[in-house]
């Protein structure tokens, strides 16, 4: 009797040895994945990739950029130079302008040359009392 | 680039020379886990298209982590598993609220073959899975990572966040149950 439920136990169930046979068919029997997905999935790596390594270079300017200005004084700095760089540049570049004051003083000096002696009023009139 | 020793390179350091730029050791890490995310969400999604979908999902994961990956800490492949195994639960887990939603409370039905099932020659192994979805659902995740894909108790662990002991003891009642469902298909399945 007893031997008989061991059989009829037996019989309800698969041994172990077949159970791992058959996961091992179902191991290779695992179908690849599609061609398409796999180009998907590389696609994505090399998205990812390249958006990573502009962020990585966009990060990288900007430490260089705060030593910079650092080295130059500050921003407060950095803001005086380049107002004195912008100004040297619009001296530099403007169109010269008439000095009309300077002008007139040349004429002034013309004048004073021609017809003022060097040796003044006093010295005009000796002169001429000696040329008389 | 494989090192000059011809030694198969750890997926811990092919991701770190992904992080550095190399593409080569990405399409490496594909071919080794691109298809086992994509069997394991196939054979808990049973649905092809949104199997694939969460094995892109979960490798695009892996590309965006890269970066910050801890050597050491997990393995890539256990890191891998856990997060499809997750977004798997998280899409059964909406679908289930759609069909309540939508008045359509019957659940599918477990045993009937899967994609999967359909998709593998040989009445052994359709024999096989189909024992396999009628599992529990922790039972038919453990039974698919110990014996389908290799893996240790303890990966195992790691990725149902359950201990080794719980493990072993669901794959134990699996393997009976398992037993049981296919003695009534030996003929089938080529036995006795």
């Amino acid at each position: 009797m007893k031997g008989n439920e061991a059989m009829t136990e037996a019989d309800r169930e698969v041994p172990d040895q077949l159970l791992d046979e058959l996961f091992a068919e179902a191991r290779a029997a695992r179908p690849a994945p599609d061609a398409a997905l796999l180009r998907a999935i590389y696609e994505d790596a090399a998205t990812v990739n390249a958006r990573r390594q502009a962020r990585a270079a966009h990060r990288g300017l900007r430490p260089r950029m705060i030593g910079l200005i650092e080295w130059i004084g500050g921003v407060g700095a950095l803001a005086a130079l380049a107002g004195c760089i912008a100004i040297g540049f619009w001296i530099g570049f403007s169109q010269p302008v008439s000095l009309p004051v300077l002008d007139r003083q040349e004429e002034d000096l013309a004048e004073y040359v021609l017809f003022e002696p060097l040796g003044g009023e006093e010295d005009l009139t000796a002169s001429l009392l000696q040329e008389g | 680039m494989v090192p000059s020793d011809g030694a198969v390179p750890e997926d811990d350091a092919l991701l770190a020379r992904y992080a550095g730029g190399d593409l080569e050791a990405a399409r490496m890490l594909m071919d080794r886990h691109a298809g086992r995310c994509l069997s394991l969400a196939r054979r808990m999604l049973r649905d092809e298209t949104e199997a694939e979908d969460i094995a892109q999902e979960a490798m695009l994961r892996l590309w965006k982590i890269a970066p910050d990956w801890r050597s050491g800490e997990a393995k890539v492949s256990t890191w891998l598993y856990r997060v499809t195994s997750n977004l798997c639960t998280d899409r059964l887990r909406r679908a289930r609220r759609q069909m309540v939603d939508l008045d359509q409370t019957a659940e599918p039905a477990d045993d009937g073959p899967s994609v999967q099932a359909r998709m593998e020659a040989g009445e052994r192994v359709a024999a096989l899975h189909q024992a396999i979805a009628a599992l529990p659902e922790r039972q038919r995740l453990a039974v698919q990572l110990r014996h389908l894909d290799e893996m240790s108790n303890i990966e195992i662990a790691e990725i149902m966040g359950t201990s080794v002991e719980a493990v072993e003891s669901l794959l134990a009642r699996a393997r009976r149950a398992l037993a049981a469902a296919l003695a009534g298909r030996k003929a089938e399945i080529g036995f006795g």
